[in-house]
């Protein structure tokens, strides 16, 4: 898993542009991971038992969904933390997350964000939600997983 | 084990509670530093000084963990093929180091597959409940599962 420090800080609300894509960086899976991970969180046949895996629907060992996105979260919260993020304040959830496709071992995806949507708060004048879209995607371009996050940041204000 | 489920079993409007799982603030850290590593959920000293007055768990976390006591409530023991995804996931309350956590799944559609019609598609609600029976997370997701009347006998052990 690589992250991209080069990116410019996001600290405040208005420092999300709608419209703006960032690539944060790779995520990739191995078979220890994939079957640990799934051993505590989701331990399904197909997610820990590469030799039953292979009768399975996938035909092989696939990690949890959860695994995934777990994944592309580590280099979102990354971007957060390395890259500003002073006014976060909370995330109230995610929405349309989809798999697409099952992660493998050996598969290496790269991770896009796009932020969607920057809506000041009618109620609280010192905050706002960004909606942004998430995604991973495989070297022939395919989306394999993907979801709507949204979280509350607080405005710039008079900060400098 | 008990009878294994099948797309037939999950009847609209049934509710079931499964569980329970206590999480400690270890669990809490360790998931956040290999996933989630901001202070409110890896830093107890930074965490006090927070909003939230103490350490909470990653929401990624709180999914996962609700996703194992659905594996052992019912998942591991039906004909579950996997999940295309979540409608929804709301976070509504923190889950907090000492939280003893149970989930409520609730069905509220399902239908065969029209191309595949050895499976259907479950749409369910699973509601993550703390100690105090507050619901913390609600999460509306699909999950495709294999038809009793066409499925093969179960394997020995299966």
């Amino acid at each position: 898993m690589t992250g991209t420090s080069a990116l410019p800080p996001r600290d405040w609300l208005e420092d999300f542009v709608p419209g703006t894509r960032e690539h944060l960086g790779t995520i990739s899976f191995s078979e220890d991971e994939i079957i640990a991970f799934a051993r505590q969180f989701d331990p399904q046949t197909f997610h820990i038992d590469a030799e039953a895996a292979k009768a399975s629907p996938f035909g092989g060992l696939v990690a949890s969904g959860w695994h995934t996105l777990a994944k592309i979260m580590r280099l979102v919260s990354g971007r957060a933390a390395e890259g500003g993020g002073r006014g976060f304040i909370v995330s109230p959830g995610f929405e349309d997350l989809r798999w697409i496709k099952p992660s493998r071992p050996g598969d290496v995806f790269d991770v896009f964000t796009e932020v969607l949507s920057v809506t000041p708060s009618a109620s609280k004048p010192d905050r706002g939600l960004i909606v942004q879209r998430f995604e991973a995607v495989d070297g022939d371009g395919t989306v394999v997983c993907s979801m709507i996050g949204k979280v509350f940041f607080k405005r710039r204000g008079d900060r400098a | 084990m008990a009878e294994r489920l099948y797309f037939e079993d999950f009847e609209v409007g049934g509710s079931a509670v499964y569980g329970e799982k206590t999480v400690s603030a270890a669990e809490i850290i360790a998931f956040a530093r290999d996933f989630d590593p901001q202070p409110i959920h890896v830093d107890p000293t930074a965490a006090a000084a927070s909003m939230f007055g103490g350490l909470i768990a990653s929401g990624l976390h709180s999914c996962s963990m609700m996703m194992r006591l659905m594996c052992d409530g019912y998942m591991l023991r039906s004909a579950s093929r996997g999940s295309p995804g979540i409608d929804e996931v709301r976070y509504l309350l923190p889950v907090r180091p000492g939280d003893v956590l149970r989930v409520r799944m609730t069905v509220l559609d399902r239908r065969r597959s029209a191309s595949r019609p050895e499976m259907g598609i479950v749409q369910a609600r699973h509601e993550l409940l703390n100690q105090k029976d507050e619901v913390v997370l609600e999460m509306t997701s699909k999950v495709m599962m294999g038809c009793r009347e066409t499925a093969p006998a179960p394997e020995a052990g299966a």
